[in-house]
């Protein structure tokens, strides 16, 4: 299975998803104009990763900033990863914001509380 | 954009449907409803905290926008600040040149006119003509005023001009 690389934009994150280490990344700001279309890709990735996984899957996600049909979007990718936590598998996602971003620090919590499974929300400077 | 709604909520919309679909069924048993309906209320679960994120996540994103909106209008503010003083201190430079040639004509037009003939008229009184300078001396710095008022108003003029073009191309 082929890893899954989108490049950021102005109005898009970087988004890393490699199936031969388990890791999957999404950084920066997520503002896209059709949110759908461009989680598309994601989500039939991670579909089809979900039938093939590795033993342990990590998820970190930096978001700078997203837009309320974003914030939806993510939700239903990282639902995907709780299917796989749920199916036996190791699954642990880092929520990363930065130090004085609080707005993003509650938005893990808010992810967290919703998702319950092992979700580590860290600071970086 | 209503594509795109539809799509993002495409989950949720399958659910409902499979729920009406239900209901309009005549032969279904109570099991099925019963399991149904705790399907139901699992994705009722779900839809709920979802709506929860998203208004949070809204609600923040709103903050963000009013600080951000407040911030620009104090910098507005500045900027304007700063743009009046720059324009007060350009007219005022320019208001004090054209008085400076004003005061330097008056000057040599009452050297070269007015005082032959106060001269003339009252027997070489030299405190007449002294007077006559004092009083075009006195006299410049309110005009400096008046002609830096004058030019305040001309520029705020154009500038009010030019905004009213930029509102409405169609002047230009």
């Amino acid at each position: 299975m082929e890893s899954l690389v989108l490049q950021p934009t102005a109005h898009t994150p970087s988004v890393s998803l490699n199936s031969t280490t388990g890791v999957c990344e999404f950084k920066g700001r997520s503002t896209p104009e059709n949110s759908v279309e461009y989680y598309d890709p994601i989500y039939k990735w991670i579909d089809a990763y979900v039938l093939n996984s590795n033993s342990k899957t990590v998820v970190n996600v930096q978001f700078e900033y997203f837009n309320t049909s974003s914030s939806k979007c993510i939700l239903d990718v990282l639902k995907k990863f709780v299917k796989l936590h749920n199916a036996g598998k190791e699954v642990k996602i880092n929520w990363f914001y930065e130090a004085e971003d609080d707005d993003m620090k509650e938005a893990g919590e808010d992810y967290s509380d919703i998702l319950k499974i092992p979700f580590e929300i860290q600071s970086i400077d | 954009m209503a594509t795109q709604k539809e799509n993002l909520f495409k989950s949720e919309t399958q659910i409902l449907e499979q729920s009406e679909n239900l209901l309009s069924k005549q032969d279904a048993t109570f099991d099925e409803y019963k399991d149904f309906f705790k399907e139901l209320c699992f994705n009722y679960s779900e839809l709920l905290d979802q709506t929860r994120l998203i208004t949070k996540v809204s609600d923040k994103l709103q903050n963000k926008l009013n600080s951000a909106y407040e911030a620009v209008e104090v910098k507005n503010i500045e900027l304007q600040n700063t743009i009046d003083e720059l324009t007060k201190a350009r007219v005022g430079r320019k208001a004090q040149t054209i008085i400076l040639f004003l005061g330097l004509s008056l000057f040599v037009l009452e050297e070269i006119v007015l005082e032959p003939i106060v001269d003339k008229s009252t027997g070489n009184n030299i405190w007449i003509g002294l007077s006559i300078k004092l009083v075009i001396a006195f006299l410049l710095k309110p005009l400096e005023s008046f002609v830096e008022e004058w030019l305040l108003k001309g520029v705020k003029k154009s500038e009010m001009a030019s905004v009213q073009v930029m509102a409405n191309p169609k002047l230009a």
